[in-house]
């Protein structure tokens, strides 16, 4: 899987679906966003898509 | 609600894979799940109560249980953002080359380029100073330039 450098969504893809910026293969950390309107976590990284995130990329 | 619930260490992002399919297949009330490198053996999950997580891990192999307690999301700062380590590191610092060619050697910094995540050194056994430029992951900070 990949990373997207700027909003960090997880994704196969080498273009981001949610904003079409570059993806990368270097990342760490693994986020399931299920319900971003309760999560206090999906608001603290700022996300409001439903989704897999990673924490930090190169 | 965080709870932290044990599982098998390297198996951290599959089991959080497993447990996010089966919330959405069963209709468990689950916000978020959380497996990171700096908690191995443990995956994060966020929920209204503590009920839900019980039945997300119940008959499950795979989970060894909950961790008794809450965490509060202020105690996750430093996962969630973590530090790079090119934003520590300074002109002067005293750095130890891990991996490539010179690994062991030790050697002073001499130009940083947060761009790029890389590092030009100085190393300082050799007779002649010659820069040689590594990506960040192959140094580890020895001590910083007082």
């Amino acid at each position: 899987m990949k990373a997207c450098i700027r909003c960090k969504y997880l994704t196969k893809e080498d273009k981001c679906p949610l904003c079409g910026s570059e993806t990368s293969e270097n990342w760490r950390g693994f986020l399931i966003i299920l319900d971003p309107i309760n999560s206090e976590i999906a608001r603290k990284i700022k996300v409001d898509c439903k989704g897999k995130y990673a924490l930090s990329v190169k | 609600m965080i709870f932290a619930i044990r599982t098998t260490t390297g198996q951290e992002k599959n089991v959080a894979e497993f447990l996010a399919s089966r919330a959405e297949k069963e209709k468990i009330d689950i916000y978020s799940i959380l497996a990171t490198e700096d908690l191995k053996g443990y995956i994060l999950v966020e929920a209204p109560n503590k009920g839900a997580v019980e039945d997300l891990v119940r008959k499950t192999f795979k989970v060894k249980g909950i961790v008794p307690g809450e965490i509060s999301i202020d105690e996750l700062e430093h996962l969630l953002s973590p530090t790079k380590i090119i934003e520590s590191i300074d002109k002067g610092d005293v750095v130890e080359l891990v991996a490539g060619p010179f690994k062991g050697e030790k050697a002073i910094v001499t130009r940083v380029d947060k761009h790029k995540e890389e590092i030009t050194l100085e190393l300082m056994e050799a007779a002649v100073p010659i820069p040689i430029t590594v990506g960040i992951e192959q140094v580890k900070i020895v001590s910083k330039n007082q």
